[in-house]
């Protein structure tokens, strides 16, 4: 045993304890640093000489302690967890968004919405029959349908700025995936060499997980770890990291919502152009919406539209108008520039329903059947009124539900990252304490560096051997 | 499940409870400033339709009560124009009668043959009385007056109540599937004068020149002819005061639906009013409780007991 043996255990315990305050202390600093996992001083005790030596022999104690690692609290089982249950509430919460946009768009129920319009256009009709030969009736049908007519395709024009605007969201979500994906291959190629050299990248993976949790929520990616510290992504099946070399992602879409039936939006790997499946997170989302949800609204909303021009162009060309011509369309529907109003004469609208008679020659007849007839859709048992309500109750419930989903997995996402938050988080008062026992530790160990010092001290000093 | 508690789930548990607190006062607010409790078709789908089509109907029996005004505004005229003119056609019976007797002169019988003639301009003017441009009793023809001035020959389309279509019948819409004829053509009122037969104003045209030429004899088959045109007036008379009725009652009938729609749709769209102070005045209470219990737990730590 040497001399200075003491001396170099209570060198050990000091160095060790420092270590201990200096991991404490950087988890109190990092108390608020959203993706942080607590980290740990693993300290063992160093044994004195294990090996026997055959004229040597170790009788006596331990050589104090030594910082064997510094550990990483995190529990990869829960991480992949989280990462699925955020992905699912992000492609609701994306839905959601959407869909509660649509659905203010149509502003019912109010006096603003088209209903209102379609009441509107009847009254006007029912003015009409009361008074065929008046000018200002007729031209009031007229300003009616025109306001109709411009607010249906006011509709149309919004859903397809939406979904404008989501296929924008979608190109902008892929780019922040090709560069947080680039990222992570970077921290790869660093943890990697990091971990070979036998050091602890412990904040290095804190930034990759951190990565790593926006890339499930955006596209739904899971991970899984491989060798040396490396951490591979995979998105729908397929690597977007692999170890430390990254995929990018691209998007193609058609240029307008019409296009989405022939050739619907995808993401593709930009390395060979097959599609990416992404059924999960903000990109499932907005891949939903832009090839579900939103043609899927305007295609039902196109059906009451053309089904209101059918109807109301049957009635009219069964009349007469004022000039005794047999009415002709009112309104004309195109699914790419939607409805408009046909006859800009008054007088072209046909009011009557008996074809003229008497003469030569022939007078047109004034009664005012035929509008009595379209007024009277206004309560029609299939007319055009009883259309739009479906279609608003069937938007409704659709909103309705996705709003409950939502909800429902807003509870699942918040258990599983408080079960996160419990293995990795820091607890201050637990940081506290464990700096009350560092500091505590350091001081004896210090206290036992004085006391050898002044064991030697004594030795060396003030004796009188030697001199 | 003994979870460790750290120092940001206590952050997070504190926070999103305020958030649902203050969602829940922010949706109250809502409801309390716009007076409704659907806002949106995901509120309440089934609510919302339900409004959709009581709006739709409310505006319909608001243009049905449009129509019965209407309507009761033709038979009106009808009503008044026929009341006068059975007041003047007494007096063309009286000279008829006076024109009959032996001992009138010539120059009697002319004067009293002219005043048929006025008599007979006069009520020619009174079936011409017009709405709104139209003539009341030309049905549906596009006409300017009913009768030719000069000549009395009718100009409008003649109508037949057994018939289904709409010729000749100027109609209102009073209620859903409802719709009732609102006039009467001059044929209906004054005589066909189809096939050569004579409706009133021929009769007094006749008169006229009977009383003129003196042919008593003719003149005692005017009278015939005369009484049955004032029996045909009365009875249309008669059909234009039940019509009346009957479209003054479904008018009615709308408003009073006026009202019953509107206390509906408010019972579906609009808030409860107490309920909804009350309700907010607990969320209030919720709130302060969250923020005070949010307060108590974030604000001690162990820095607080440590020397």
């Amino acid at each position: 045993m040497s001399t200075f043996f003491g001396l170099n255990l209570a060198l050990r315990a000091l160095n060790a304890q420092r270590q201990g305050l200096d991991v404490t202390g950087h988890n109190i600093a990092n108390i608020n640093t959203p993706g942080y996992s607590r980290q740990r001083v693993q300290l063992a005790a160093v044994p004195g000489q294990v090996v026997p030596v055959l004229h040597s022999q170790w009788k006596g104690s331990g050589a104090g302690v030594e910082v064997a690692g510094i550990d990483r609290l995190r529990d990869t089982f829960v991480d992949a967890r989280a990462h699925r249950e955020h992905a699912v509430d992000s492609r609701l919460r994306q839905s959601q968004q959407i869909l509660s946009q649509v659905e203010l768009g149509f502003a019912e129920p109010s006096a603003d919405g088209m209903g209102t319009l379609l009441s509107d256009l009847w009254a006007a009709w029912g003015d009409v029959a009361n008074a065929p030969t008046e000018p200002s009736t007729r031209a009031q049908v007229l300003v009616r349908a025109e306001t109709l007519a411009s607010g249906v395709d006011a509709a149309r024009g919004q859903l397809s700025n939406m979904w404008g605007s989501s296929v924008e969201h979608l190109r902008a979500v892929v780019a922040d995936v090709n560069s947080a994906s680039t990222r992570i291959a970077e921290l790869n190629a660093a943890i990697r060499t990091m971990t070979t050299s036998g050091a602890s990248p412990n904040d290095l993976m804190d930034q990759r997980d951190l990565l790593v949790s926006e890339l499930a929520r955006s596209v739904g990616a899971t991970a899984r770890p491989a060798d040396d510290g490396v951490l591979d992504v995979f998105v729908g099946g397929t690597a977007i990291v692999r170890g430390d070399h990254a995929e990018q992602l691209a998007v193609t879409a058609p240029d307008a919502i019409d296009g989405v039936a022939g050739a619907p939006v995808q993401v593709r790997w930009a390395k060979d152009g097959f599609g990416a499946s992404i059924a999960d997170g903000t990109v499932g989302g907005l891949l939903r919406a832009t090839n579900v949800d939103l043609p899927g609204v305007r295609g039902a909303f196109d059906d009451v539209a053309r089904s209101l021009v059918d109807q109301v162009n049957a009635l009219h060309r069964a009349g007469y108008d004022r000039t005794g011509a047999p009415g002709g369309d009112l309104f004309a529907w195109d699914p790419a520039t939607g409805m408009d109003v046909v006859i800009t004469d008054p007088s072209r609208l046909a009011a009557s329903s008996e074809p003229p008679a008497g003469g030569p020659p022939p007078t047109p007849s004034v009664d005012g059947r035929n509008a009595l007839g379209l007024a009277a859709l206004a309560s029609a048992a299939d007319g055009p009124d009883s259309a739009y309500r479906s279609f608003i109750l069937s938007l409704g419930v659709e909103v309705q539900a996705v709003d409950r989903q939502v909800q429902i997995q807003a509870a699942i996402t918040d258990q599983v990252d408080a079960l996160q938050q419990s293995e990795s988080g820091v607890n201050l008062d637990e940081e506290l304490a464990n700096l009350v026992a560092f500091q505590h530790a350091y001081s004896a160990a210090a206290r036992h560096l004085t006391a050898v010092d002044e064991m030697l001290a004594t030795l060396m000093g003030t004796g009188l051997v030697g001199r | 499940m003994s979870l460790r508690i750290t120092t940001a789930t206590l952050h997070r548990t504190a926070l999103s409870g305020l958030q649902e607190n203050l969602s829940q006062l922010q949706r109250l607010q809502d409801q309390l400033s716009s007076g409704r409790q659907i806002s949106r078709p995901s509120d309440s789908p089934v609510g919302t339709s339900t409004a959709l089509a009581l709006r739709g109907e409310l505006r319909a029996t608001q243009q049905h009560v449009r129509n019965a005004e209407d309507g009761l505004h033709w038979l009106g005229l009808a009503d008044d124009t026929l009341t006068g003119m059975l007041g003047d056609v007494g007096r063309a019976r009286q000279l008829v009668l006076a024109g009959r007797n032996a001992t009138a002169s010539p120059t009697d019988r002319a004067a009293m043959a002219a005043e048929v003639d006025a008599i007979r301009s006069a009520m020619l003017d009174a079936a011409n009385a017009s709405t709104l441009g139209r003539p009341i009793f030309a049905g549906t023809a596009d006409v300017a007056a009913a009768y030719e001035r000069s000549t009395g020959a009718y100009l409008g389309n003649t109508a037949d109540d057994v018939d289904p279509g709409p010729v000749g019948k100027v109609e209102r819409q009073v209620a859903a599937g409802v719709t009732l004829r609102v006039n009467l053509t001059g044929p209906e009122v004054f005589g066909s004068q189809e096939g050569g037969a004579r409706d009133l104003f021929g009769v007094l045209a006749d008169i006229a020149a009977h009383l003129r030429s003196g042919d008593t004899a003719a003149l005692d088959a005017d009278l015939g002819a005369l009484d049955a045109r004032v029996d045909g007036m009365q009875q249309q008379l008669a059909t234009v005061g039940a019509r009346y009725h009957q479209v003054d009652s479904m008018r009615d009938r709308a408003e009073r639906q006026l009202l019953s729609l509107t206390q509906g749709l408010s019972s579906v769209e609009d808030i409860d009013l107490h309920k909804t102070i009350v309700d907010l005045q607990l969320q209030e209470v919720a709130y302060k409780s969250a923020l005070s219990a949010t307060a108590r737990v974030i604000q001690p730590s162990l820095l607080d007991f440590l020397r």
